[in-house]
């Protein structure tokens, strides 16, 4: 007797194409299974098959992508010519581009099964894409027929180890066959929020298999569709390391006499204060401290590069000669719309990347007003935090409070102990005829640190913190306010 | 799945109830050049059986009214069947030992059809 062969399940995956998909799908496509990728036009079906195709080419398989649309594949294949995973040279080597329309007009659902059969075998694919099943949903009478298709796919997924993505529109109910007989179902979409859309993708059902849950950020752009995971679902779940007693100087003058020698590695600080403070130009100190085996990265959406290194140069800060040799870089958005997974995910991206030890955030408030979802963002930035942390990075995050002179900095955060171990306040303060400048250690972790409030200067060579803060008696009552001030 | 080589056509009686996994191996053992005939359970395969001249069996285990293994039982008993090649292709995980050494050769279902391409170029 022939020795038993061991059962095969389907246990091993394909790469979509997208680290960030596979990330979501925990791992990668099921192979050898049926998978439903649902959206309504436009939505990113048919890029998101044919990357998955020809990375499937890159790996060495073949695709038959058979659609049931009455569409020209030339057009098909020139809009993805576009887009940077496509090969030329693999079309009708790797992936086959075939019609079965006039099949399943002429012969119905059994049609296609045979012409399924005999080019998988003919290509030597492993795998199917088939573009427009709901084509097939309109010609088959009965549920059950239709049923009784995604079932015969799956035994021929089975039997010719194929894997077999089915693209359809979006207008069934979730209780409809399709759903029901798949092995995954995929959710691509585009959500609309303000004037803002905003692409997603969402797995709704991967057989014997986790996944992340809930809606991931997806972007279509000459790379071609990139998903984002949700930055609260894959960061800030693993225990933080042991907190080091090593510290970090800020490269201020009389400032790390205050705060036991440093800031503390690992640690993440908010810096908060008004508008011209001076919170930048700590960052900036903070990032002079950088060197080639702890480099540091500012990532800003205030000023650009340009802008800052002329602040830099002003103070007589030597950042320039750092961003010239790579030691720090400056990574500059527009504080306009953005996509918070998007941003993190970079974020975090450069941080591993260049082995960065020192960053700087300018500043979570520019941050959160990119987005179309604010109320997400004090969890999505405890999760990035722990994630920097994780990493080895110290941070300062620089955080803009309304008001100039007032001592209550009102914070929009409801959990600041979530975001930062550290909270170092700078504020204006009225002395005499003079607008100066103070600040105070509100919080520290597990450190000593001087409360008193110091007074600070910014001129050449940056910021100097001096003495305690003493007013001059004719500064109690400021002449003027602005919205945000409170009465002392 | 690779292209394989043009195989001698074979005919093929395959006893299995469950409809989708049958039609899809006549569908593909067909493309391979074979000639299948379906049976629903072992009574119906071994009517099949008298009338056609069957190169190879491919058999399910579990099936209504007669099961694989008296499918089995019934051929090696029977004098102008006990030559036949038997492959037993289920997905039960521990088929009766006496079962499995009166077959040729055992497939636990989901297997891939090129193992049983080979099995049948093997076997006849």
């Amino acid at each position: 007797m022939d020795p038993a062969g061991p059962a095969r399940f389907p246990s091993d995956r394909l790469g979509s194409g997208d680290p960030g998909l596979d990330r979501v799908l925990s791992g990668g496509l099921l192979r050898s299974s049926v998978i439903l990728v649902q959206g309504a036009p436009g939505a990113g079906k048919t890029v998101l098959a044919n990357q998955i195709a020809f990375g499937h080419a890159r790996n060495g398989g073949k695709t038959v992508y058979l659609t049931l649309l009455a569409e020209s594949h030339a057009r098909l294949t020139a809009y993805m010519g576009q887009l940077d995973f496509f090969r030329a040279d693999e079309v009708s080597r790797s992936v086959h581009y075939l019609s079965g329309y006039s099949v399943l007009v002429d012969e119905g659902v059994k049609g296609i099964l045979r012409l399924i059969g005999r080019e998988l075998k003919a290509h030597g694919a492993s795998m199917l894409v088939i573009d427009g099943l709901f084509t097939l949903e309109e010609t088959v009478e009965e549920d059950t027929a239709f049923r009784k298709f995604i079932s015969d796919l799956g035994m021929y997924a089975e039997l010719m180890d194929c894997t077999v993505l089915l693209l359809t529109n979006g207008k069934r109910l979730p209780t409809s066959p399709e759903f029901t007989m798949v092995d995954a179902w995929v959710e691509v979409g585009r959500l609309s929020v303000d004037y803002r859309t905003q692409r997603y993708v969402e797995v709704h059902k991967l057989r014997g298999s986790a996944f992340l849950s809930g809606r991931h950020t997806a972007r279509i752009s000459e790379h071609g569709f990139t998903v984002y995971p949700r930055i609260e679902t894959v960061m800030g779940q693993s225990p933080a390391p042991a907190c080091s007693a090593g510290r970090l100087d800020s490269g201020i003058d009389g400032l790390d006499d205050l705060i036991g020698g440093g800031i503390g590695e690992r640690s993440s600080t908010l810096i908060s204060g008004p508008t011209g403070v001076g919170k930048t130009t700590v960052g900036l100190h903070f990032l002079s401290g950088a060197s080639k085996d702890a480099p540091g990265l500012l990532f800003g959406l205030h000023e650009d590069a340009p802008r800052l290194l002329s602040k830099a140069d002003a103070f007589g800060i030597g950042l320039r000669r750092m961003v010239d040799d790579g030691t720090v870089h400056v990574a500059w958005h527009p504080p306009t719309e953005h996509a918070l997974d998007e941003l993190g995910h970079r974020l975090i991206g450069l941080v591993r990347e260049r082995g960065i030890r020192r960053l700087v955030v300018d500043s979570i408030n520019a941050w959160r007003q990119t987005t179309a979802h604010p109320d997400r963002f004090g969890r999505y930035l405890a999760a990035l935090t722990h994630e920097l942390r994780l990493n080895g990075c110290t941070s300062l995050l620089m955080l803009e409070t309304p008001g100039l002179v007032s001592v209550n900095q009102k914070m929009d955060f409801t959990s600041v102990s979530s975001l930062a171990e550290n909270l170092i306040t700078l504020r204006y303060a009225m002395n005499g005829p003079t607008l100066a400048r103070a600040l105070a250690v509100v919080k520290l972790r597990d450190q000593p640190f001087d409360p008193r409030v110091h007074s600070f200067t910014i001129g050449h060579g940056g910021i100097r913190v001096g003495a305690v803060y003493s007013p001059q008696p004719a500064s109690t009552a400021p002449p003027w306010t602005s919205e945000g001030d409170e009465p002392e | 799945m690779s292209p394989s080589e043009p195989a001698a056509s074979r005919t093929i009686l395959l006893a299995e109830d469950e409809p989708g996994f049958a039609e899809a191996m006549v569908v593909l053992l067909d493309l391979e050049g074979h000639h299948v005939l379906h049976a629903v359970n072992g009574h119906a395969a071994l009517e099949l059986l008298a009338l056609n001249r069957c190169d190879l069996i491919v058999t399910d285990y579990s099936m209504p009214g007669m099961s694989g293994d008296q499918l089995v039982r019934a051929v090696r008993a029977d004098p102008a069947l006990r030559n036949i090649p038997i492959v037993l292709a289920t997905a039960v995980q521990s088929p009766d030992p006496a079962t499995l050494s009166a077959v040729d050769a055992y497939l636990r279902k989901p297997f891939m059809l090129d193992r049983l391409i080979g099995l049948i170029a093997k076997l006849t």
